[in-house]
């Protein structure tokens, strides 16, 4: 089964955006991060529930309103990676 | 009671003695030298401010004195003191008043937490403040100095102090640091300016201090609503140009140059959003100063009227 994320708490991230731009801060590393609007969008998912790396790949298909295919899939991975290196999400306390 | 007001020996015996209390924006320092280099710089470029006369409570107690020891017959240096507490080597004597400036400057930057402090000069006109973030060689000192003679007040040209909830921020205007070219730059283009004596093979090469305005001085408890961020930068032989930047990135920039956005944690975040959502932000390249004035009226006449 494959793992799955879930954002940390909601009270600890701090949000603020502006156009198409976001930074989000983290209460608990204390450190600021720049996100593009695809990086919000997956964070925001996490923050709605836990994901694993396909099931944040069908959040981010329905927000593009199309199925990139392979190249999502990776970007998925990376992307999970990337945030879970951050402090932002961690493993979802139903994960294996 | 200004500083000026005071007779050169009454002075030179308190600063000798007991102590100048000297206030600067929010802040009241207690200035201790018996060094001839500050007492003249303090009398040249302090002349305007307040004096307290009998200051129950100092924020800053910092002096500038001599170095001990059979060095001082042969190279003599000073040092620099908070409290008791010396955060430097000592420095040559004849640095001993831009050591005066950086030590209140580190003093500032490392104890204040009540508000979001940022490392830029600030200027403001009708009420709206400038905030010109930039590292060193920038152009940043040498642009805020003109400004400042030319319509501008200044706020201060190192640290720009937030008010926590991003409303407004305080002035705190003292000299302003001008090095190497940006002197004889600034010397012909304000001959009206007082600067102090050049102070040459400092860390950051020659040094002299600006005086700053009077007005900007007197109105000490007056702060400003940001307004704009601007990101300056001199280059040669550049037509001045004013374009756009991400807020966000302006954002994230900003919190890197300012001392205490990760102390401040969430407070600090929420503070800095505030101020880049009430600014617009641009970057600046510019190589004239008189153009970087003209592009700088075009600015403040934006929205005009506006409170």
């Amino acid at each position: 089964m494959p793992q799955r994320w879930i954002a940390i708490s909601a009270a600890d991230l701090y949000w603020r955006s502006w156009n198409d731009e976001t930074v989000v801060y983290n209460d608990l590393t204390g450190d600021t991060h720049q996100l593009d609007p695809l990086t919000e969008t997956a964070l925001r998912a996490f923050t709605e529930g836990a994901l694993d790396a396909p099931g944040l790949a069908t959040a981010m298909t329905a927000f593009l309103g199309e199925d990139p295919g392979a190249d999502l899939r990776t970007w998925c991975g990376q992307t999970i990676d990337r945030l879970a290196f951050f402090g932002l999400i961690e493993p979802a306390a139903d994960g294996p | 009671m200004r500083l000026a007001d005071l007779a050169r020996d009454e002075l030179n015996r308190r600063l000798a003695g007991p102590g100048l209390a000297v206030r600067t924006g929010p802040f009241v320092f207690r200035a201790r030298t018996d060094v001839d280099l500050v007492q003249d710089g303090l009398a040249l470029l302090y002349a305007d401010y307040p004096v307290l006369d009998a200051a129950p409570f100092a924020d800053y107690h910092v002096s500038v004195l001599p170095s001990r020891g059979p060095r001082r017959w042969y190279r003599p240096q000073v040092h620099f003191a908070l409290d008791e507490f010396h955060p430097f080597r000592p420095f040559p004597r004849d640095h001993a008043l831009p050591l005066f400036e950086w030590g209140l400057n580190w003093s500032i930057a490392t104890t204040v937490n009540q508000y979001l402090m940022i490392h830029s000069a600030v200027i403001e006109r009708g009420g709206r403040a400038v905030i010109l973030p930039a590292p060193p060689g920038s152009g940043k000192s040498t642009l805020c100095a003109a400004l400042i003679h030319r319509g501008w007040r200044l706020l201060s040209d190192e640290l720009a102090l937030v008010r926590l909830d991003g409303s407004a921020i305080l002035p705190l205007a003292r000299p302003i640091s001008l090095k190497n070219r940006s002197i004889e730059i600034i010397r012909d283009y304000l001959p009206e300016a007082v600067l102090s004596p050049r102070c040459e093979g400092t860390a950051k090469g020659t040094v002299a201090l600006l005086k700053a305005p009077s007005e900007s001085v007197a109105r000490k408890q007056e702060p400003a609503r940001p307004a704009w961020i601007v990101f300056p930068k001199w280059q040669a032989g550049a037509e001045a140009a004013m374009t756009p930047r991400s807020k966000a990135d302006t954002f994230l920039k900003i919190g890197e140059n300012a001392f205490n956005y990760s102390t401040l944690g969430r407070t600090g975040f929420e503070s800095l959003a505030r101020v880049v959502d009430a600014c617009a932000c641009s970057d600046f390249i510019y190589s004239r100063l008189d153009d970087a004035v003209a592009h700088f009226e075009a600015l403040a006449a934006e929205g005009e009227g506006t409170p």
